[in-house]
């Protein structure tokens, strides 16, 4: 107990002092991870809503895919992307590999499935007559798209929380791809697995503070976006 | 009816589900100002007829003509669509105020925003509902959510309406209210209208013309009184009321 009371009060020195590697750190989570959560917005949000709305042999197995990837291990992703990413792998040409550019890919790979997953949730929950409703009201199906995607934006909001939170608390996949590089890819996730190995409980614990912080700030922001919103 | 050319012409309408044939129709027409209801048990096909009127039901076949001339498939069935309104048995309103959801169909068609206003505030005027044009969707009761579905409707200034049993689920005075303003609605735009009922008082009230659907096949067509006389079986005439 003592050990944690310490380490907490060390951690707080840490975080008033405006510790310079310590915010390093922290800017490059919350770059590493924004970044990542964007991508799979890009790609999650058309593929997914494509998923939930068209109707083609083989839909069922690429959902199932989906939901699986939803819970895919950081450390498998990390595996492949590194394999990958290797100097004689399919795309080891690009050279990222131990670099915040391979971080975001491999994070992406993670948050991908989960925000497809919840948007194709987000769609299929809508009232089934919607879709005809809306056509009936002499919409184009590009516009029939955009009033579905506008009426499921609370519970999109939710993919875009989940995809930030898988990605800004994993660590195997940034262990792997990134390297812990001192200055270049060491993320909060990262530096606490480092530091508790070493026994700097007090440095685990100011990182581990931040983190919660950060992940704690950013899904407190679309929170207040998604109940602003909510229908009372 | 009349003898012109019809404002809406469906023929020989087969709907196949499952390997089996939902719905049969051989022809069914709507003329200019007048209002044909659909009346029939849950499952005699009466929905699955107003969405191939309305080209939203897939595997249906069959000839669709509006005044005279084929509706097309593909992009252009929304130029067609765009000349109808459909109201559902639940009024399936967007998250918004009353207000733009009066207003959507007319943002679809890319309509100006000062006639868009106009016309909203006429048709939640003509509703009853302009006390309410800020108000969330959301937070409206069941009466309030199906006058703005209608609202909603109306301001497309549509020429034919189709209607799935849109007054059922509201209580008998809200339901007869509601049936009111809609019949003096409709009589005012001049437009058509297909209606889905189950009530009685709504068809006397709203119809020139009957058809009466089980399992899919039509039974029964007529102008109300003469139905009424001579039903053709135990349900038509409990319907009625003989």
């Amino acid at each position: 107990m003592e050990l944690i009371v310490e380490g907490v009060r060390q951690a707080l020195a840490l975080l008033l002092a405006l510790d310079r590697e310590l915010l390093t750190i922290t800017w490059l989570s919350l770059k590493v991870s924004c970044s990542a959560t964007l991508i799979s917005l890009a790609l999650g949000l058309p593929s997914g809503t494509l998923l939930a709305l068209s109707d083609f042999p083989g839909r069922r197995l690429i959902i199932s895919m989906v939901n699986t990837g939803m819970g895919l291990p950081p450390v498998v992703v990390g595996l492949f992307v590194t394999i990958f990413l290797w100097r004689n792998g399919p795309i080891g040409f690009l050279e990222i590999l131990y670099t915040p550019t391979a971080m975001v890919l491999a994070q992406a790979v993670i948050a991908t499935p989960i925000v497809t997953g919840i948007t194709i949730a987000s769609i299929q929950n809508l009232p089934a007559k919607l879709k005809l409703q809306i056509l009936a009201l002499g919409a184009t199906r590009l516009q029939m798209v955009w009033i579905l995607v506008r009426e499921a934006r609370l519970p999109l909001l939710a993919a875009v929380m989940a995809g930030f939170g898988g990605v800004i608390s994993e660590v195997g996949a940034s262990m792997m791809v990134g390297g812990n590089i001192k200055g270049q890819t060491r993320v909060l996730t990262t530096a606490t697995v480092m530091e508790t190995g070493k026994g700097n409980f007090d440095v685990a614990i100011a990182l581990s503070l931040v983190l919660l912080g950060l992940a704690f700030g950013v899904n407190y922001l679309l929170t207040v976006i998604q109940q602003r919103e909510r229908p009372r | 009816m009349t003898n012109f050319v019809p404002l809406l012409e469906m023929q020989d309408l087969l709907v196949r589900r499952g390997g089996s044939e939902v719905l049969r129709v051989p022809s069914f027409v709507l003329h200019e100002n007048k209002t044909v209801a659909l009346i029939g048990p849950n499952g005699s096909g009466k929905t699955s007829l107003l969405l191939a009127l309305a080209r939203l039901l897939d595997g249906a076949r069959g000839l669709l003509y509006y005044r005279g001339a084929p509706v097309p498939d593909g992009r252009q069935v929304v130029d067609y669509r765009r000349k109808l309104a459909m109201v559902f048995q639940e009024p399936l309103l967007f998250d918004q105020t009353v207000e733009e959801n009066v207003a959507a169909g007319l943002k679809l068609r890319g309509v100006s925003s000062a006639e868009v206003r106009q016309r909203v505030a006429a048709c939640m005027e003509r509703f009853k509902i302009a006390h309410l044009a800020k108000r969330s969707a959301r937070k409206l009761s069941g009466g309030e959510g199906q006058r703005t579905s209608l609202a909603r409707a109306f301001a497309a200034q549509p020429e034919v309406i189709l209607l799935d049993e849109p007054f059922t689920s509201l209580d008998p005075l809200a339901r007869r209210s509601l049936i009111e303003d809609f019949g003096s609605s409709l009589h005012a735009s001049g437009g058509a209208a297909v209606v889905a009922s189950h009530d009685r008082e709504e068809v006397y009230r709203l119809a020139d013309w009957v058809i009466a659907l089980e399992a899919g096949r039509i039974i029964q067509s007529g102008r109300p009184d003469e139905i009424a006389r001579q039903p053709v079986n135990p349900y038509v005439a409990a319907f009625f009321g003989v």
